[in-house]
């Protein structure tokens, strides 16, 4: 197949947006997406012409060095012809990783479409789970690949029978997952049918594959592949010729899913929180390259060369260096300097790129992952796709210090690059000894961090053992207290109470957010969380850790001239609560009444952050604190024999069971719950227990009040590391006369 | 034995201490000092030499943070003497330090003291009937501008009134606004709300180190008073009503050139 293709042959095809396609791989750890992206790549991705000298080398750059090029690019287009006409087919990197879901949702938002890889021989596993709820939930569009069926010939030594057993259960387990995700209007089309050549069977790394009706058009059986695989290296190889993996997989593609105006014309109802029916909303829905832009953007990276490269879709209106847009999240505007589309893994500077399409972008630096770019005309009108994200949230911590202290500003500077191009990193600095801490997902998250800052930066660091990250919240409500400046001139009458599940759901959700429509805000609080509708118009402020400030006050003097700073003060108390100094989630905070000094003299910061601070202080420990801790989702496999080991280990670490399914051929999936402050070292002692014959895969799932039988044990703990008295304060710390 | 807080206003420069303030201060046991609320004019004149005694400096911390403890202590074990630059409850919070003390039972005495206030009214030959709500000018903090002065100078010119703008001190950080500065912020108010009250033309009185020997007093348009080099610490302003009394008007050609040279 012929990849050298000209800018100019690419961009006329995008101008058809019949002709292309956006998606992505998503698999659990480990699966296969590496090296099902490393196949498509070199088998057809697309090769600039221009470059085709060079390009020419890279079909023999050794496997290590087209990895990483797989790993680095933020989107890879291939070409594939099918039916006769040709396509531009996007492949747009989804991070897999265990501990970066929060990512994943995010760049699930540009594509149209995934395929999921699934491990012949471990099944779906709770990576596979998660992400496929949440590309269903963002209506992509799901196709399956089960890889590694060598392993179920070379290692299972299953038989043809057996195989077909071995598929039929997991296209069964996958299709439970869409049949229970998926909107009712999608269900019954997009589960999985084999024979309609929705699944592809085959092995990555020997890049073949096969799908029903691939398999009868060329007459070739499983037993064939059985065959092919026992005769050996050759017999594959020849295998390799007539059922070459990327012509399964994009014949599928191109087959099933769709082009991007009609996935738009479904897609950004569920996907955007905006008025449908506004002049940006059509323009979106028809995917119209004369209507206002909207640019989403789902990855920044920083080229050595080129700074600050933003990547994402745009959803409407086309394009072109020079053009000046408005960054939501950002506040603020930036002038894109230039424009470029992917060439395979390679950028490619263009005049335009038309919506449905995928761009990279130079010069908004302004911009993070997440952020929506529009055209200034609109910049009132159009309500960012995603504000704050908060699926995933950092839960564990270490301070880190180069080795060299000479390499100081060389860490700060990965650090910050890192942290762009990983949104879920978060590196600050702790005001008192000056320590640099930074936060992942998980242990794993951080460990990974640590790698990368030696392989990528050649950076050797020291850090502090990792700490979990508690979150302090109440389980009562208060009655309502005074707050007073410390100039006593300043009274805020304030009550704290639990937020309810459902309300931290849709703001964690990203349904709810700070920066909406006040009515439409309330209307849904109202009809989902329970709220009353006058209390949920009075909403102030949401901050980052699902905390909500509330003005039920009327007719106040001068509140409406420091209504930002108690916002501030707000924000500020909710970064540190009472008990530990640890941030503070879901708690609810109602400004009753307040009595301001006249004079900005005498109602500064300095007076009213306290007399803020203070009252929500007092009622908090008025109303039952206590710490939540982050609980990971464990899913094990392992066989039958070692199942009483492990959920000893797992209950011995506090952890919990939540379901066993016995899965064929005497192995059982362990599904359960651990906290994270449990989990250290947990691999090992798994691996121990199980003569490291189980695999297991572990992520966030949720927040849980810890036990009040150790809860004041793990606020000392935390106080003591904080270098603050051991005992927690009292209300009446908070009340001052 | 449960001791008086007598709460005292040393006046613009210690020379305007008062004799009963000074009869007072020989007699108490401990004397404070109110380090922040404002900057004390000093002129090579040092409180100390004027006092005779030695007395304990009280920040804003010790005040309003940790309640006064200190100041509670003191009287716990005799009278006590909190003195206060300029008038010690004119734009000042200390109200409640005097309220705080008779509920715990104290005995509390107020000695009043020369205020930027009046001062500016006797140092400007300006009618004290023409003297309108007075308000502070202050820095904008974590980007939130303060607009009240604003309204103050609006409502106050509507009336025909003169306004007397104090301007942010914040000792324990060294910063002392200057007029420069606060007609800077004034016209950044002025240029967000477009009502056309505080503009370059404006008729203003430029003051800074009322009472000291190197004092100012300078009458001169807005404009004109934001280049104007006033010296150092502390500065105020009077933004005049738009139409002045004709004394008023030749009291201030005198002023300029007695203070303004
Ligand atoms: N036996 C076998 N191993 C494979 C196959 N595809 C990938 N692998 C191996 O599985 C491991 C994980 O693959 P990778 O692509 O890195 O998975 P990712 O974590 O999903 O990106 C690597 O060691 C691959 O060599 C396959 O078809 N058969």
């Amino acid at each position: 197949m012929v990849k050298y293709k000209s800018v100019e042959y690419i961009q006329k095809l995008m101008s058809d947006l019949e002709r292309v396609r956006n998606i992505g791989i998503i698999a659990h750890v480990d699966h296969g997406k590496t090296t099902t992206t490393d196949s498509l790549l070199a088998a057809a991705g697309i090769i600039s012409s221009k470059v085709a000298g060079e390009a020419l080398a890279m079909d023999y750059l050794d496997v290590e060095q087209r990895r990483q090029m797989t790993v680095k690019a933020a989107n890879i287009s291939l070409y594939h012809e099918y039916g006769g006409k040709a396509y531009v087919i996007n492949l747009i990197d989804t991070p897999g990783h265990v501990d970066f879901t929060g990512k994943v949702t995010r760049s699930l938002r540009v594509l149209d479409g995934a395929i999921v890889v699934v491990d012949a021989v471990e099944g779906v596993m709770t990576q596979t789970e998660t992400v496929l709820r949440q590309a269903l939930e963002e209506r992509v569009r799901p196709l399956l690949f089960i890889n590694k069926i060598d392993r179920l010939i070379k290692e299972l030594r299953l038989q043809p029978q057996e195989i077909q057993q071995r598929f039929i259960e997991i296209i069964k387990d996958v299709n439970v997952l869409i049949q229970e995700y998926a909107d009712p209007e999608f269900r019954d089309k997009w589960i999985l049918d084999p024979a309609k050549g929705m699944v592809a069977f085959g092995s990555a790394k020997d890049k073949i594959g096969l799908t029903v009706p691939a398999a009868q058009k060329k007459g070739i059986k499983v037993l064939d592949v059985i065959e092919a695989y026992r005769k050996g290296r050759e017999a594959v190889e020849e295998l390799q010729k007539v059922i070459p993996l990327h012509e399964s997989l994009l014949d599928m593609v191109v087959k099933f899913i769709p082009n991007p105006i009609e996935a738009q014309s479904y897609r950004i109802p569920k996907i955007w929180k905006g008025d449908i029916d506004s002049e940006v909303g059509k323009a979106m829905l028809r995917a119209d390259p004369n209507g206002p832009i909207v640019y989403l953007i789902n990855d920044m990276r920083v080229d050595p060369h080129a700074g600050l490269v933003a990547t994402g879709r745009v959803l409407s209106g086309t394009l072109k260096p020079g053009v000046e847009v408005w960054l939501i999240n950002a506040r603020t505007s930036q002038r894109v300097l230039q424009v470029g589309l992917y060439m395979g893994p390679y950028r490619e500077v263009v005049d335009y790129v038309t919506a449905g399409n995928i761009a990279a972008v130079l010069g908004l630096d302004k911009a993070r992952a997440g952020e929506t770019a529009v055209s200034m005309e609109v910049k009132d009108v159009v309500v960012p796709f995603e504000k704050l994200h908060y699926i995933s949230e950092p839960v564990v911590t270490m301070a880190i210090e180069p080795k060299k202290t000479t390499d100081l500003m060389k860490l700060v500077d990965a650090l910050r690059k890192m942290s762009i191009e990983d949104p879920n990193l978060v590196v600050k600095i702790n005001e008192e000894t000056g320590e640099y801490l930074i936060s992942g997902m998980g242990h794993l998250h951080l460990e990974i961090v640590l790698t990368l800052l030696k392989e990528v930066y050649g950076l050797e660091v020291e850090t502090s053992p990792p700490t979990v990250v508690y979150r302090e919240s109440i389980r009562a409500s208060s009655q309502v207290i005074e707050g007073k400046s410390p100039n006593k001139h300043n009274r805020l009458y304030v009550s704290v109470e639990p937020l309810n599940e459902e309300t931290i759901k849709l703001i964690q959700q990203g349904v709810i957010i700070e920066d909406m429509d006040a009515r439409e805000r309330a209307k849904i609080l109202r009809d989902k969380a329970g709220w009353d509708y006058d209390e949920a118009r009075r909403i102030w402020a949401i901050d980052e850790n699902i905390n909500v400030l509330i003005d039920k006050t009327s007719g106040v003097q001068y509140l409406r001239e420091v209504k930002d700073t108690i916002i501030q003060g707000f924000r500020l108390a909710m970064r540190e609560g009472p008990l530990a100094m640890e941030p503070v989630r879901g708690v609810k905070v109602i400004l009753h009444d307040a009595l301001i000094h006249e004079d900005p003299a005498h109602r500064g910061p300095a007076q009213l952050y306290p007399a803020i601070r203070n009252p929500i202080y007092a009622g908090m420990l008025l109303s039952r604190p206590t710490l939540l801790e982050p609980i990971q989702k464990i899913d094990i496999r392992t066989p039958s024999d070692f199942m009483s080991g492990i959920i000893s280990v797992l209950s011995k670490r506090r952890g919990k069971i939540l379901n066993v399914i016995q899965l064929s051929g005497n192995l059982v999936r362990i599904v359960g719950e651990i906290p994270v402050s449990e989990s250290v070292d947990l691999a090992n002692e798994l691996r121990g227990v199980t003569a490291g014959r189980a695999f297991w895969g572990t992520e966030f799932s949720r927040w849980s009040p810890v036990p009040d039988s150790i809860l004041l044990d793990i606020v000392r703990k935390i106080r003591e590391r904080k270098g603050l008295k051991l005992e927690p304060p009292k209300p009446e710390d908070f009340m001052p006369i | 034995m449960k001791g008086k807080l007598y709460i005292i206003g040393i006046g613009l420069t210690p020379e305007y201490l008062t004799i009963k303030a000074l009869k007072i201060l020989g007699r108490v046991k401990k004397v404070f000092l109110d380090s922040y609320t404002s900057l004390l004019v000093g002129d090579g004149v040092k409180l100390k030499e004027v006092l005779g005694s030695s007395y304990e400096m009280l920040s804003r911390r010790d005040l309003e943070d940790l309640n006064a403890e200190k100041l509670f202590k003191a009287l716990s074990e005799g009278d006590v003497a909190l003195l206060s630059p300029g008038d010690p409850l004119i734009a000042t919070t200390h109200v409640n330090i005097i309220i705080e003390a008779w509920r715990r039972g104290y005995d509390v005495e107020i000695v009043p003291g020369v205020s930027i206030v009046s001062a500016s009214v006797s140092f400007t030959g300006l009618m004290i009937y023409k003297l309108g709500k007075i308000a502070t000018v202050t820095y904008p903090k974590n980007g939130i501008i303060y607009e009240y002065p604003y309204d103050v100078v609006k409502e106050n010119s509507l009336r025909n009134l003169h306004t007397l703008l104090l301007l942010e001190v914040d000792i324990d950080k060294n910063i002392y606004m200057s007029v420069n500065e606060a007609i800077q912020i004034l016209l950044g108010i002025e240029g967000l709300r477009r009502e056309g009250i505080i503009t370059p033309d404006r008729l203003a009185i430029g003051i800074s180190r009322l009472g000291g020997e190197d004092m100012r007093v300078c009458p001169d348009s807005l404009g004109n008073l934001m280049n104007m080099d006033l010296g150092k610490p502390p500065h105020s302003l009077i933004i005049t009503a738009p139409k002045l009394h004709f004394i008023e008007e030749e009291a201030l050609k005198v002023v300029k050139d007695v203070y303004c040279r």
